[in-house]
């Protein structure tokens, strides 16, 4: 199980797989949610989705859209500013947890950046960079995601706790850094499990959709 | 008076009185007439190996055809005697030594006979290559006679000949280029060095070797001659010949060679070497790396320290580099002494590693302006032993490691804050 946390290849692997999944399935809802609501309106779709109605004039793409705009619930400005957070805590823990110490990729790591590692500021310098890179994709991900699906309460309390989560898997992956080369096996097994439970959490309601859906 | 009073009355006269005694001679001496029926003998040079050219040192074998038809009781003693007109000669002048063939010597059935001069090397000492003729002289009792002027024409038949004629050539000598060389190429002035080639001459002529030293400006200073066997390789020790002194000690001197076999010479191209190293202004010892902490992480300081005497050198510069992995020669810092009649410990305190030379041995050296006891101007390399392989100078608990992750924690809300107003609403 030890092995399992330090090992790379395969920790790395999981985290880009469930973000994928998490993609391809978000697509899959949104298709299946805009096959739903045109067959109940009165816009007519043929097999391959395309609206029969007004002889043709309405293209799929704008139809889609007007769908789409009618169907995003606006979430609470507290739990879209916690889940934007939250998805840049989700990058900035993922790359303290495998790119910080040489330990699990000792070629790729913070301190073969010698003259950022061997500041007082280099953890800080590091996250924020991390941070900075993956602004885009975390600034716009909650928006594009949850404001079509309807949360829970559950799902919600899960999203804005990843949030803390994610900032005691980074403060872990610091301690690492901090005894390396010794390692403290309990913390970076815990470091591990919040780090995908939370990634787990904030894909949650992407993944119990297209479970209902299945359904 | 019986013969033996006889003989020893002849003999006191001969030292008593000389000229009576020639006197005496002359009266008693019956000349010798040949009869008519008699006919010269005929000589000829025979030259076996029938080769043209020929070099300094090659072995001549030179024979005398003789043949006397006479009857035994007409022949007379004969005396013979090898010729030679060389390149560089006007003259002839005998080779070898004087041969007689007896009355009874010669072959029954051919009435021939021969005599030699074998092994001969006539042209060892020749200075020029060209013509060389050869003829015999030689005396029947009768008359004397050469055997480039007593025939009619110059004869020649198979190996027979009344003169000979050779061609002397000369090969030029050569160098074995590989062979030039000055050890050690950078040497004290007062170490052994030495000037080594190796020489060839395909005759096997002996070599003339001078070497030239040159100083920097290519001047000629010094030559020195040796003559060697082919073959052999020619060493010419400096200290044996004084070519250095103290004076020259800094300097960069280069040779060449120039070369002859007394016929044909030749020269090399101008060498390197050697380079004389300055003499010692500075003495150096105990290099010394003292890391500030026991655990001797990357982050701390270290103290390097050299002792340097430097009595008369102002302004020596003191220059340290460390090595790892990571970093391999990095000039770390550089200091500047005065002279000064008591040594001088040379301290350098500075924190030379990051990050990347952690859980690395290092090493260290000094490299300074002037030349040292050793003729050197940097001390060996001295392993400095490893450094601890820890990374991070904070722990956990400290206040910059705490900062560092608030700042981090901080800048994701303060990102979803400012995002959610400015792009959700």
């Amino acid at each position: 199980m030890t092995s399992l946390f330090l090992n790379g290849v395969f920790g790395v692997s999981l985290f880009l797989l469930l973000l994928a999944g998490g993609v391809a399935l978000h697509l899959l809802n949104m298709e299946r949610t805009y096959r739903r609501v045109a067959a109940t309106s009165k816009v007519k779709v043929d097999d391959e989705g395309e609206p029969k109605a007004n002889g043709g004039k309405i293209s799929k793409d704008k139809l889609k859209e007007e769908i789409m705009e009618e169907m995003f619930t606006r979430q609470g400005s507290n739990f879209n500013a916690a889940a934007v957070a939250a998805w840049m805590l989700l990058f900035a823990a993922f790359a303290y947890f495998y790119f910080l110490t040489p330990e699990i990729f000792p070629r790729h790591n913070y301190f073969q950046v010698s003259f950022l590692a061997s500041g007082p500021l280099g953890f800080a310098a590091f996250g924020l960079l991390v941070l900075l890179f993956s602004l885009v994709a975390a600034a716009f991900v909650p928006r594009k995601i949850y404001g079509y699906y309807e949360l829970s309460k559950s799902m919600k309390v899960a999203v804005m706790f990843a949030v803390p989560l994610l900032a005691v898997s980074i403060f872990l992956s610091v301690q690492q850094g901090t005894i390396y080369p010794e390692v403290d096996l309990g913390s970076r097994s815990f470091a591990f499990l919040a780090l995908f439970a939370s990634e787990a959490a904030l894909l949650w309601p992407v993944y119990a959709d297209a479970l209902g859906g299945m359904k | 008076m019986d013969l033996d009073s006889m003989i020893g009355n002849m003999e006191k006269w001969k030292q008593d009185d000389p000229a009576k005694f020639e006197r005496l001679k002359n009266l008693l001496h019956i000349p010798f007439v040949p009869p008519k029926e008699y006919k010269t003998p005929t000589v000829l040079i025979w030259y076996p190996p029938a080769k043209g050219e020929i070099t300094r040192n090659e072995k001549l074998d030179i024979y005398a055809y003789v043949k006397n038809d006479n009857p035994m009781e007409v022949r007379s003693d004969l005396y013979l005697a090898l010729e030679m007109k060389g390149p560089d000669d006007q003259e002839y002048a005998r080779i070898g030594g004087q041969r007689i063939i007896l009355a009874n010597q010669y072959d029954e059935k051919t009435n021939a006979t021969l005599r030699d001069w074998s092994g001969i090397t006539p042209f060892s000492d020749s200075q020029e290559v060209g013509n060389a003729t050869f003829r015999i002289w030689f005396n029947d009792m009768h008359s004397t006679y050469f055997t480039d002027t007593m025939y009619a024409r110059p004869f020649q038949q198979d190996d027979y000949y009344s003169v000979l004629e050779l061609d002397l050539v000369n090969s030029p000598p050569e160098v074995d280029e590989e062979s030039i060389r000055v050890i050690p190429l950078r040497a004290r002035y007062n170490d052994p060095i030495r000037y080594e080639a190796r020489f060839f001459d395909t005759d096997g002529d002996m070599i003339n070797v001078i070497l030239h030293i040159l100083d920097d400006q290519d001047r000629e200073i010094r030559n020195l001659t040796q003559t060697v066997t082919p073959g052999t390789n020619v060493t010419f020790i400096a200290s044996q010949y004084g070519l250095f002194g103290e004076e020259d000690a800094g300097k960069n001197f280069s040779y060449f060679y120039s070369f002859d076999d007394g016929l044909d010479g030749n020269r090399t191209g101008i060498n390197l070497g050697p380079r004389l190293i300055p003499s010692p202004k500075i003495y150096v010892s105990d290099p010394q790396a003292v890391p500030a902490d026991e655990n001797r992480y990357w982050w701390e300081n270290y103290r390097f320290s050299l002792q340097v005497k430097n009595p008369e050198m102002n302004s020596l510069q003191i220059d340290l580099y460390t090595s790892t992995q990571s970093h391999p020669n990095r000039y770390q810092y550089t200091r500047v002494i005065n002279a000064s009649e008591e040594a001088q410990n040379v301290l350098f305190e500075i924190a030379p590693f990051d990050v990347s030379d952690a859980g690395h041995s290092f090493s260290y050296y000094f490299r300074y302006s002037a030349t040292d006891q050793n003729s050197r101007e940097s001390t060996d390399t001295i392993s400095g032993g490893a450094i601890n392989p820890k990374i991070v100078k904070y722990p956990i608990y400290s206040t910059v490691t705490i900062a560092n992750v608030l700042a981090v924690l901080l800048a994701a809300l303060i990102g979803g804050i400012v995002i959610e107003r400015r792009f959700y609403r």
